[in-house]
């Protein structure tokens, strides 16, 4: 190699060296400036304020909105995932404009997908509170959920007093011994020693190995006293039993699921001080920035928020300087809804749609009123410049709303049915007599219709179009029972009149905080004004 | 040989380069868990250049209890213990709580306004709002602020307490679960107020009225270890007992109860439960109010399985024995498996149920176009000596 082509090569490198620095250099400040964005998901948002706004319309950024998570966060030699209170859940809670809003299986999904994928072992327990009601729906959804949790993967999922009030053996015996994660130390399903639940676990992840155990409150326990298939134990005497068998196992790292209130997981905390997490699934309705370190013990105390809004995930280190790192994670838009729990919620549509009303234990009640549905096509001839107004409202298309714009369809869920239909209970999810039973059986009954708020106008009809003779007294009272007037500054907002607002209560029992949390009676009424009879 | 070192000291250079020249931009990093933003502390100073060091008087607030309906709020302390101006913005809150505009808040004589440049060493305020529109119980309810102090640019801060209503009912149903024919249960709620009018309650009622033989109602005055536990400052305890001769079925029923608590003029309170005979049956899909197995429509290529377990309880349950004695149509094909005695009164038979891989298109599912399947099984229960099993399906090729 001659020298003239030497130095031409070394040139030729140097310069290549020389570019590679200032990449370097350029990459490294980059990678600085964006040291919000966190490692398993790309969920860091520009830090513009945002206003609230949750309009039904307006999708917002979800980081933007609930924060970037994960900030910073090297891979955890394992990460405990905390959840609780689902209450029934399944899906982000609340049905209006879903992208701003929390929770759903399909999105947990997704992040325990994206942090597997990145590596890093978790351990997912849930302190219990998966249902809410009773009822055969109820039953349905806990089944599905209890079986969604054991797709996640969960090591252990704890019993609250919804889920032991109903019929817990039948999803029981199907879960296969080898993945069943129901625990609790002072709950037996049948027995204590039937198989159907364990008093503890060790989990290992990472390494690791977490011993885990769950008691159901004390004050949880007298509720759950006439309760059929479960035996019971205080908890204290529970854990007596159960802490001895946990530090024989010698596990890393030591959790105590309590499905009760905080002032009752803290007691349990100081009374049995070898828990390194004491969960409550009945705190507050959003999990803390941070845990809590509860005073006299090694223990934090870990919410986990309600309606499967949040999850907390604990990530653990050998790092004496910081052996924890925590975030709270909203289960918001940021992640996409996994396939898996998409196909659940369209089973789940199937199986209501199968079974029917009738299979769902739901029988039509008579109206409090004692009066009958007419359905709102009745009302056209005499007010209508009051149906006009109504055919220009989503009311109107409530019901059509159930078939077309959700996904998987949910013409069948009488959750849904019961504020997107006329004449049904709107809080409690059932059928009145004569008012909507199916697209077949009362076509006339789809809508949120006249009837939902001014009530049950069969009668009124049948006089008014000379069907029925009463007196002319009774024929002014029937029309009276139909009237609603709103009182001087009725609305829900703050300084507006609410408690006496007969017109804005009717609103709320349908645009509640679940479904319509920006519903503003005062900005909203004028958009469906209308005035009795033309 | 001289090709190397030129590589080192050139990867070398670039990346302290981009170091300090990343340090001075941003400074030094601040872990999330414990850093600033999760806990109103201010971060520490780091850089050479003037920039803005925000310090928050505590990140979370408890309001303690507050009554339903009622709006409280508190001002939060914002202070510039940088050396450039301090910028804050308002940013995301939570659904259920306000904060006010950052121009109002002021919390001292001299404050500098929130929605202004905060000059270093002076103090601005940000005032959240929250009316306790939420069913009783712990809350929390959070809002962001945005800064320009870059070691903390979201600031979250939170407001927690207790929400109490006028009255409470605990639990809110009376629950029996499930009763035995003969068995005798008392279910029990707690009816509580927490304001100073003393509750109390007259008549109750049954709807529909006419099971009302079935209990007996007994109104308690709670003590003051027990209203201590709801916290409050009267209540009574509703006792139901029901009579041994309850038919077999759901309690369809209402207690009506009329109290001299304005919110509460008539209460109704669902009693919950259902009157089962000794065998019962549990699993995936069964439908307990209908009597039904729920299998839904199926794959004829795969087939379905499901395990039912029949639950025998009583005297009977140490001889219980099952024997399949016929199913309709003959795809439905059904096995006793293993029988479990429990305990002296709890036995457990497994009950497995299959549509075989191959069968053809049929529908059982309990429509017009087709009843459902129907599995009878013989057993040696002196009362019950047939149990029926519907199980509605469908197969589709």
């Amino acid at each position: 190699m001659d020298r003239i082509s030497t130095n031409r090569r070394t040139l030729a490198i140097a310069t290549c060296c020389g570019l590679l620095a200032i990449f370097t250099a350029v990459a490294t400040l980059v990678r600085a400036q964006q040291s919000d964005a966190p490692a398993p998901d790309a969920t860091a948002g520009a830090e513009t304020p945002t206003a609230p706004a949750y309009g039904k319309d307006s999708k917002l950024d979800p980081v933007e909105m609930n924060g970037p998570i994960f900030v910073d966060w090297p891979k955890p030699q394992v990460a405990l995932v905390f959840s609780g209170e689902q209450q029934g859940y399944l899906e982000p809670c609340g049905c209006a404009g879903l992208h701003n809003q929390k929770g759903g299986l399909k999105r947990r999904m997704t992040l325990f997908e994206q942090l597997r994928k990145e590596g890093w072992p978790l351990v997912a327990m849930d302190a219990g509170g998966l249902a809410k009601r009773p009822g055969a729906q109820s039953q349905i959804k806990m089944r599905r959920a209890i079986e969604s949790l054991v797709e996640l993967g969960y090591s252990a999922v704890g019993l609250g007093t919804p889920e032991l009030g109903m019929d817990l053996l039948s999803v029981a015996i199907n879960l296969d011994a080898a993945n069943n994660p129901l625990i609790s130390a002072n709950v037996g399903l049948v027995d204590f020693d039937s198989g159907f639940t364990s008093r503890f676990k060790v989990a290992k992840a990472g390494g690791k190995s977490i011993g885990i155990t769950q008691v159901l409150g004390k004050s949880e326990v007298a509720e759950l006293k006439n309760a059929s298939d479960i035996v019971l134990m205080d908890p204290d005497q529970a854990l007596s039993e159960v802490v001895p068998k946990l530090r024989d196992a010698q596990c890393d790292q030591l959790v105590l699921l309590v499905y009760g209130d905080a002032d009752e997981a803290r007691r349990l905390a100081v009374k049995f001080p070898v828990f390194d997490w004491v969960v409550t699934a009945k705190g507050a309705d959003e999990p803390p920035f941070q845990p809590v370190p509860i005073e006299g013990t090694k223990s934090h105390l870990i919410e986990v928020g309600h309606k499967g809004m949040y999850v907390v995930v604990v990530g653990l280190y050998d790092n004496a300087a910081e052996p924890f790192r925590y975030q709270k994670v909203p289960l918001d838009a940021r992640f996409t809804d996994a396939p898996e729990m998409q196909q659940m919620m369209t089973d789940y549509q199937e199986e209501l749609t199968t079974l029917g009303l009738a299979g769902l234990g739901l029988k039509p009640l008579p109206h409090t009123s004692g009066r009958e549905f007419a359905g709102s096509a009745a009302c056209v001839d005499c007010h209508t410049q009051a149906t006009e107004v109504h055919h220009n409202t989503p009311h109107f298309h409530a019901t059509e709303t159930l078939e077309a714009r959700t996904t998987p369809p949910r013409m069948h869920d009488p959750e849904c049915l019961s504020c997107h239909v006329t004449g049904w209970e709107p809080q409690k999810y059932f059928p009145f007599t004569s008012g909507f039973a199916s697209l077949e059986k009362t076509p006339n009954m789809v809508g949120n219709g006249c009837e939902n708020c001014h009530g049950p106008a069969a009668k009124h009809v049948a006089v008014e179009l000379g069907e029925l003779e009463v007196s002319e007294e009774e024929q002014e009272k029937l029309r009276a029972d139909l009237r609603l007037k709103i009182v001087e500054n009725e609305g829900n907002k703050e300084g507006q009149v609410f408690e006496g607002g007969k017109v804005v209560n009717m609103c709320v029992s349908c645009h509640d905080e679940d479904n319509s949390p920006d519903f503003d009676f005062q900005e909203y009424w004028p958009h469906v004004e209308h005035h009795g009879k033309d | 040989m001289r090709i190397l070192p030129i590589v080192v000291v050139s990867i070398l250079l670039g990346s302290a380069l981009g170091a300090t020249m990343a340090y001075v931009s941003v400074g030094p990093s601040i872990p999330s868990s414990n850093g600033l933003a999760a806990t109103g502390q201010a971060s520490s100073a780091g850089s050479a250049t003037p920039s803005p060091l925000v310090e928050v008087d505590g990140a979370t607030f408890n309001f303690g209890t507050m009554q339903k309906g009622t709006t409280r709020s508190h001002v939060f302390r914002f202070t510039n213990r940088g050396t450039a101006p301090l910028e804050l913005q308002a940013g995301a809150t939570s659904c259920k709580c306000t904060m006010v505009d950052l121009s109002e808040a002021k919390l001292a004589e001299g404050d500098a306004a929130a929605d202004q440049p905060i000059p270093p060493g002076e103090s601005a305020s940000v005032k959240l709002k929250w009316t306790a529109e939420v069913p009783a119980g712990p809350f929390r309810q959070t809002a962001q602020v945005i800064t320009n102090d870059r070691r903390a640019p979201r600031i979250e801060l939170s407001i927690e307490g207790d929400v109490t209503e006028v009255t409470g009912l605990f639990p809110t149903q009376f629950s029996f679960d499930k009763l035995r024919p003969g068995e005798i249960k008392t279910a029990v709620v707690n009816l509580v107020a927490y304001g100073d009018e003393p509750l109390t309650v007259g008549d109750t009622r049954f709807d529909p009225p006419g099971k009302a033989e079935l209990f007996n109602v007994r109104v308690v005055p709670l003590k003051a270890d027990e209203l201590a536990e709801f916290k409050a400052k009267s209540g009574v305890r509703i006792e139901l007992t029901n009579n041994p001769a309850m038919p077999l079925g759901l309690l369809d029923q209402w207690l009506v109860v009329k109290t001299n608590q304005p919110e509460w003029e008539e209460l109704k309170i669902q009693l919950v439960g259902r009157v089962v005979g000794d065998i019962t049956l549990h699993g995936r899909g069964w439908n307990e109010e209908l009597g039904v197995l729920h299998l839904g429509v199926i794959d004829g290529n795969k087939g379905a399985k499901a395990k039912l377990l029949i639950s025998t309880k009583g005297n009977q349950a140490e001889a219980i024995a099952f024997e399949v004695a016929s199913t309709d149509p003959p795809q439905l094909e059904a096995k006793i498996g293993q029988s479990r005695l429990l305990n002296p009164g709890v036995n457990h038979t497994e009950l497995f149920i299959t549509i075989p891989p191959g069968t053809q298109s049929m529908n059982h599912l309990d429509t017009a176009q087709g009843e459902p399947g129907q599995i009878v099984l013989k057993c040696n229960h002196p009362q019950t000596p047939e149990v029926v099993v519907h199980v509605r399906f469908a197969v589709e090729r």
